[in-house]
Parts: structure tokens; C-alpha cells; sequence
């Protein structure tokens, strides 16, 4: 099964706004493979969500027959016109904010294992805004500072400037973290995961994906480190390894003031440094 | 009480006997009574299932409302071996979580997602650090 992927001219958009006051809303973002681009805004009071047609999709061989045969069946007429996609496509995403639970939702209409088109979207919010994106192919980028960040996928291109704290589940791909105040959690498979400054906990789980941590110098960091690959705590101070193999935080009479970073990969590669060198 | 209901108290007291740990120090409970604790919970939960399974078969079940025409057919046979299949998978979990270390096992309680596809857990061969750091 092969597919070709055709870049849209520009054309029509779709533009939706919303006012969502001064408290930052939920954004939540379902998508299928369609690129998310998250705007995070200090001072805005709105919730702007813009779409465009980003890509149309065919197949070849018998595929290609089969994807013709669905397009045709969803669109009618207008299967063969990238302006009957384009027109289907915007049109069926769904956009909805609900100011009682103060929560944005875009879903993008091609989320089965069938897809004809691809839409680009664009959310702008104000920054602190909590955000969850989840895909099958997630290609995401967001610019300012976000409230927490959760994203679950099974391929995926992850950018995130600044959150509050990160959660990832990712099959394949990488994800840049530049900023995370507070915990990261994920689950890598294949996937890597780079956070540039990390001011909280940790707790990483992979199985072949790389992991880099660099680590805000704040205070003690308690380590959890197993990998099958190779640990490179080069740009860390000496590690003072507990005595029994047991977890430091309790040699160290609770250690509530330390900070816990806990990976474990089956092969791949963690390396752990220090921040502000 | 319902099933999500002792799910929910089995990972509390999972959580309020590792932290009870930490604070007690190294003396405090081990491992041992941790999984017993767990274990426990876990027998309470086969008990409930079967004992959902009996009312189901029984068709005293009003919990799901089923209509005039549920009531007439027997239960399936799938229903059961789903839920055999489910207590086997909680009784082989509980087996695997004694195995682990304690660290390993207050960090994976901590993470149900995990606990539930088995992963998270080192293997014997590999390289492992454990320390503080002072940054």
C-alpha cells in the first residue's frame, strides 16, 4: 500500500473565534495526520481556531481504487475537485467551545485509517492554557507558554516551547521540550524524548527511544536510572549511588525536598545533564 | 461497593502504604505486607466479579436494567471466560509486582498505565544508576 500526498494550493479557509474571558481555556485536539500549530498568547481574552487544506492523499493500485471509491462515496460530485475536498474537509471539522466547562475541542474529520486530505490548523489561546493533543500522526508546534501539555500518538513530530508540566505517550518520532516547570511523564516505545530544562520530576519509560534530560540546577535530583543502552551522566556532578541499590529518597529521610527523576528504557540511550553550564 | 470503587481503594492503599514507608524509613513495611495489602484488595475484587457474574447468570442483576427480552436469555459463555481471563491477568500481575524491588514497585503504583501493560521495569542486565545528584 503506497499513498501520495499532494501539498494544496491556497485557497478558502475556515476561521472560527470565540471569547473565553480572561482565564485560560482547555484546548483539546483530536486529530487523524493533520499538523497542529498552537498559539499561546499573553493577555487574550479569545479562542481562534483557523483550518486550511494542508494536503490531498490518493493512493496507487488497488489502495488508490479503494481511497477513490470512499472519497467518491463522502463526496459526490465534487470527488475529483481539490476544491470539493477542500470545501468537505473545512466544512466537516468540528470546532466547539463550551463556556461552561471552558473547554475548546477541534477534531479533524479524517481520523479513521481512511484519508483523502489532510487540514492544517491553527489554534490561538491565551497562554496558560492546558492542552491535549492526540493523533494517530501528530505533528505539532506550539509557541508561548502553555498550562499542562498531554499528547498520545503513534508517530509524531513534537515541539513544545514552554508548559507547566508534559505528558507524552508516543510510539514513533521524537518530541523538543525546550520548557517544563514541573513533572514529565512518558511512555516512548521507539520515540525520543529531549527536554531542554526540566524543573520538576521525571519518570520516562521507553523501550528502544533515547532520552535526554537536562536538568534545572535547583537543589538535589535523586536518580533512577536502567537502560540496556548506555547511561552519560558526563554533564552531571559526581552521583553519590545509594549504598543498597534501594531508591535514594528514602536513605535520605524522605527526601521530599529532592527532586526524582526515574528512566527506564529497555535500549535506549538516557543522558542526563545539567542545566545553565 | 462497585468495582471501580475497590480499584480506587486498592491503589490508595497501595499509595498510603508507600508513603507510610518513606515516612517510617527503612524500618517501615516492606514489600511483603505492601503486596499483601495489595493482594488482599485483589481477592476482594475477584469476590465482586464472581459475584456480579452470579447475579448476571441469576438474572437478579438490576444494576444494568436489562429489558423483558434480556431477562429470557441465558448469560453468555464469554462473559465468564473474559473475566477468568482478567483474574488470571490481575493474579499474574500481582505475582510480577512481588518479584520487582520495592523502588520499582511504589514508582509503578504510581502509574497504573504502566502497571497494566507491564512495562517500566528494567531488565536484570541492565545498566542502572541509582543516586543523588546535587545540582
Amino acid at each position: 500500500m503506497t499513498t501520495e500526498v499532494v501539498r494544496a494550493a491556497e485557497g478558502v479557509v475556515r476561521h472560527e473565534s470565540f471569547t473565553v474571558g480572561a482565564e485560560p481555556p482547555r484546548v483539546f485536539v483530536h486529530i487523524g495526520a493533520d499538523p497542529v500549530v498552537v498559539e499561546l498568547v499573553e493577555g487574550s481574552h479569545q479562542a481562534e481556531v483557523h483550518v486550511a487544506l494542508d494536503s490531498t492523499i490518493d493512493g496507487t493500485g488497488h489502495y488508490g481504487r479503494f481511497v477513490r471509491a470512499v472519497r467518491e462515496a463522502a463526496l459526490g460530485a465534487d470527488a475529483d475537485s481539490e476544491e470539493g475536498l477542500r470545501c468537505h474537509l473545512l466544512s466537516s471539522t468540528e470546532i466547539t467551545y463550551s463556556s461552561f466547562d471552558r473547554q475548546l475541542v477541534v477534531r479533524s474529520p479524517q481520523r479513521g485509517a481512511v484519508r483523502f486530505g489532510t487540514v492544517a490548523i491553527t489554534v490561538r489561546v491565551s497562554a496558560g492554557s492546558d492542552l491535549v493533543v492526540r493523533g494517530d500522526v501528530v505533528t505539532l508546534d506550539t509557541v508561548g507558554i502553555a498550562g499542562s501539555v498531554r499528547v498520545k500518538a503513534c508517530r509524531g513530530e513534537i515541539h513544545v516551547v514552554s508548559a507547566s508540566s508534559f505528558d507524552l505517550r508516543l510510539r514513533r518520532g521524537s518530541a523538543l521540550v525546550d520548557t517544563v516547570h514541573g513533572a514529565v511523564a512518558a511512555d516512548l516505545r521507539a520515540a525520543s524524548l529531549n527536554v531542554a530544562d526540566l524543573g520538576g520530576d521525571a519518570d520516562v519509560v521507553s523501550s528502544s527511544g533515547a532520552v535526554a534530560l537536562t536538568l534545572r540546577p535547583e537543589g538535589a535530583v535523586d536518580l533512577s536510572l536502567g537502560t540496556g543502552g548506555e547511561v552519560d551522566l558526563s554533564g552531571l556532578p559526581p552521583v553519590v549511588e545509594s549504598a543498597d541499590g534501594g531508591p535514594v529518597w528514602e536513605q535520605h529521610g524522605g527526601g521530599a525536598a529532592a527532586r526524582r527523576v526515574s528512566v527506564t528504557s529497555g535500549s535506549g540511550d538516557v543522558r542526563l545533564s545539567r542545566g545553565g553550564l | 461497593m462497585k468495582f471501580e470503587a475497590i480499584v480506587k481503594d486498592l491503589i490508595e492503599e497501595f499509595q498510603t502504604s508507600s508513603s507510610a514507608t518513606m515516612s517510617d524509613g527503612p524500618s517501615g513495611r516492606s514489600t511483603d505486607a505492601l503486596v499483601a495489602t495489595g493482594t488482599e484488595l485483589v481477592m476482594q475484587v475477584v469476590a465482586q466479579v464472581a459475584e456480579s457474574v452470579e447475579r448476571v447468570r441469576a438474572g437478579s442483576d438490576t444494576s444494568f436494567a436489562p429489558g423483558p427480552e434480556a431477562a429470557e436469555k441465558p448469560a453468555p459463555d464469554r462473559s465468564t471466560s473474559e473475566i477468568e481471563a482478567l483474574v488470571r491477568r490481575v493474579v499474574n500481575q500481582t505475582r510480577g509486582l512481588a518479584s520487582q524491588d520495592r523502588s520499582d514497585l511504589v514508582r509503578q503504583l504510581a502509574r497504573p498505565d504502566l502497571l497494566l501493560s507491564d512495562r517500566g521495569r528494567a531488565s536484570q542486565s541492565a545498566d542502572t544508576v541509582r543516586g543523588r545528584v546535587e545540582l
